[in-house]
């Protein structure tokens, strides 16, 4: 039976760390499964215990097409994958019993960073609802799952310092799997300080703000405006003297509005009231 | 629901053979109010049967109900009839005698009498209504299952009401059951009919049971696809407008879209019927909307929690909000511990943890206010945060937010709140004066559009034979203004 050799395949692929095979193999990997029906999970009272032998057999491809995917950053597939995995989660037959520090929960939590070093928070949020409310799970003692939401809970408060620490330290992290998003994550990380920045301050001293930024201070200023510049969408900073001065756009924009340019300031009042007279026309 | 039955029992003793007669004939009535509502095509009786459903389905016993079904199908052979007997049998001797009995009366009295579709509905439904209160949940599946494919073979605009009350309770059966997951096909499915069909009653109660269900399994994804590929009729009955803005409030909430999910709590709330009936949806709106105002970033007003008509445990709510009001972090964790698993009975624990975040702002806001300038250390202190450090960072997160409006100065390390702008010299009591004169206009056209004009048909009925006098109508009016209150769950 082919599809018995190509998960054998599969298997010794992923052991050795060959994650671009891994991702050869899947494909005809994945018609074999449909073949067989087993791509998804659909269960029935009287399905029968080698189902579901095969079905977690099933999970576990998947699971490795997740892994192999994200280590080979294909985050499509990584996506595509997850949603397939799914389903599989979900299933009560499947599940039964406590997840805890199992490799289920470990690749829930990186979807979740990866929602997360995506800036998708909504979709983290509804995917956290389902978690919460399942009684699998055991978060408050779970540690893969809780690495992302105490870096969420961390960024929502604006505690950056927490999170620059959590990943900094990577001897902290649950698995090496995380690695992968570190980079992404201090992107997005510093992309969220600097939106702070600059409507926090007037001023800043460069030195402070690559302290801020955590950049490395032996960067010198040049490099580190034009890395600012290419990284960050931040087109009203200037740099002037060893300062960086932050221009309030929409501020001046208000007050441009509020003091010159008198006709367009009265005429939605002139729209409105001309609108109030027609409906009580109407009325009368 | 559950202590009908107990009253019932009591009541069955007292006068069995009694009242049985009496609400026969209760139950007759209703058919001929029906009859009407399929003649003259007026939704109209038809609200006036389901209001007195309620009282009526204190009273129903096994017996009224094989009655009542014999009188339906006075012929012996009937797959209907038989399936019925089915659900209802528990001892078979007895009921073998009653149906005999019943039919030397009915074959020579109503020989002829036609069978419509709307009757035949509304006994499944007291039938549905009479296993529930009995908690036979097995037999009122197997029931369902038949009613489904009953449905199905009609096509009739004067169904609407009878359908989406049925579907209300099959989809009720099926969550005691906790099979959420099988019916979700043949709702699919009949939501799909009902919206060709314009059934608007069908397609709004259809897309509150499937939102309501979606969101027990907390399919936060599916709810909010669902929300956004149909299109909740706009005349759809109050109730029916309470519970979907509801289940929109808490999808909104979710997925952090606060200010609307506020909007539409709000809504829910005063779309909800003031009888007692509704008390249960009025706790759990107020409860979500406590925490969504709180995730807003408002206080919700003091009186909220002392509405005492609608009871309800709100005292973990009131709690988290003086945490929240105070800005202090310690009490709020000690809050959200004591009362994690009344959060999470009501569903809320996610939402209500969310609000750490908000903790920590009310006290920078409330340190803004206080002080033109403060140094950062002192708010450090006076917030229990980590260190100097992450208060900067926090702090400036806040003014991101808008939270507060004030700037820091880095080197000497102090936040100096900027001075309160003149309201008055803005535009937003002009937009706000705006907003309200709309408001009443849009009132006033709303009330002109919803007022019903008597048409020609109505005028001749009246002439002729003044088949509906003036207690009739009183009735109806009442009937509509009350809507329909029985099925208010949560």
């Amino acid at each position: 039976m082919p599809l018995q050799k190509l998960s054998e395949e599969l298997y010794k692929a992923f052991d050795q760390g060959d994650y671009t095979q891994c991702q050869k193999i899947l494909p005809p990997i994945r018609i074999e499964l449909i073949k067989h029906n087993l791509l998804v999970p659909l269960l029935n009272d009287n399905t029968n215990k080698n189902k579901i032998n095969d079905l977690r057999i099933s999970q576990r491809i998947l699971e490795i097409g997740v892994l192999s995917s994200l280590l080979s950053h294909n985050y499509t597939n990584f996506e595509n994958y997850f949603s397939q995995l799914k389903p599989f989660y979900l299933n009560k037959k499947l599940y039964h019993k406590h997840e805890l520090n199992t490799d289920t929960t470990k690749i829930i939590s990186l979807n979740l960073l990866y929602l997360l070093s995506k800036g998708l928070i909504s979709k983290f949020h509804i995917e956290l609802e389902i978690i919460y409310n399942s009684n699998q799970y055991n978060i408050d003692q779970d540690k893969y799952l809780q690495f992302p939401i105490n870096l969420e809970r961390n960024l929502m408060e604006g505690n950056y310092i927490k999170i620059w620490k959590l990943l900094n330290q990577t001897t902290n992290l649950p698995c090496f799997e995380y690695e992968h998003f570190i980079d992404t994550l201090i992107h997005a990380l510093r992309f969220e300080i600097s939106k702070s920045i600059e409507k926090t301050y007037k001023f800043l001293p460069i030195n402070n703000c690559k302290n801020l930024l955590y950049f490395p201070q032996e960067q010198s200023d040049s490099q580190f405006e034009k890395e600012l510049l290419e990284e960050f969408n931040i087109n009203n900073w200037r740099f002037e003297n060893g300062n960086i001065y932050f221009d309030q756009i929409e501020e001046d924009e208000d007050l441009d509005l509020d003091s010159g340019n008198e006709p367009i300031k009265e005429n939605p009042i002139i729209k409105n009231v001309l609108n109030y007279s027609e409906q009580i026309e109407s009325i009368v | 629901m559950v202590d009908t039955t107990s009253i019932k029992k009591e009541e069955k003793i007292e006068e069995q053979s009694d009242s049985t007669e009496s609400v026969v004939s209760e139950i007759e009535q209703s058919f001929s109010l029906i009859s009407k509502t399929a003649s003259s095509f007026d939704n109209r009786y038809i609200s006036k049967a389901f209001r007195d459903l309620g009282p009526l389905r204190r009273k129903l016993t096994k017996s009224i109900l094989i009655t009542i079904i014999n009188k339906l199908y006075p012929s012996k052979i009937n797959t209907n009839k038989s399936y019925l007997f089915g659900v209802l049998d528990v001892v078979q001797d007895d009921n073998a005698m009653v149906i005999d009995h019943q039919e030397e009366d009915n074959e020579d009295t109503q020989p002829s009498s036609i069978l419509i579709p709307e009757v035949e509905l509304y006994v499944h439904l007291l039938i549905q209504v009479f296993l529930l209160d009995q908690n036979q949940l097995e037999s009122l599946n197997i029931l369902n299952s038949n009613i489904i494919q009953l449905m199905k073979l009609y096509n009739k605009r004067s169904l609407d009401f009878i359908q989406a009350k049925i579907w209300f309770y099959i989809a009720r059966t099926n969550e005691l059951l906790e099979d959420l997951y099988s019916i979700r096909p043949e709702l699919l499915a009949s939501l799909r009919t009902a919206t060709l069909r314009h059934d608007t009653e069908t397609t709004s109660s259809i897309i509150t049971l499937l939102l309501r269900n979606y969101l027990l399994t907390h399919d936060i994804n599916q709810a909010s696809n669902l929300v956004e590929k149909t299109v909740f009729p706009a005349n759809a009955s109050n109730a029916l407008a309470a519970r979907y803005y509801y289940y929109l409030a808490r999808i909104s909430a979710i997925q952090l879209d606060y200010s609307t999910a506020h909007e539409y709590v709000i809504a829910a709330i005063r779309k909800a019927p003031q009888t007692h009936l509704a008390n249960g949806f009025i706790q759990s709106a107020t409860k979500l909307s406590i925490i969504i105002e709180l995730l807003t970033g408002d206080i919700p007003e003091l009186k909220t929690f002392k509405r005492n008509q609608i009871g309800g445990n709100f005292e973990p709510y009131f709690y988290v909000t003086r945490a929240v009001k105070l800005g202090d972090l310690n009490l709020f964790s000690k809050v959200l511990n004591e009362y994690e698993a009344l959060f999470k009975k009501d569903d809320n624990f996610t939402l209500v943890s969310r609000l750490r975040q908000n903790v920590i702002k009310t006290g920078i806001r409330i340190i803004s206010l206080s002080y033109s300038k403060i140094s950062l250390k002192d708010i450090c202190i006076k917030l229990h945060l980590d260190s100097e450090e992450s208060t900067e960072y926090i702090v400036s997160k806040a003014i991101r937010d808008g939270v507060i409006e004030a700037t820091i100065n880095h080197q000497k390390g102090f936040m100096q709140s900027k001075e309160l702008l003149d309201i008055y010299s803005t535009k937003l009591p002009q937009t706000e004066f705006d907003q309200r004169i709309n408001f009443c206009l849009s009132l006033r056209n709303d009330s002109v559009k919803s007022m019903r004009y008597p048409s020609d048909n109505d005028n001749k009925a009246d002439l002729n034979g003044k088949s509906l006098d003036k207690d009739e109508e009183f009735d109806i009016l009442k009937a509509l203004e009350d809507g329909d209150l029985d099925d208010f769950m949560d």
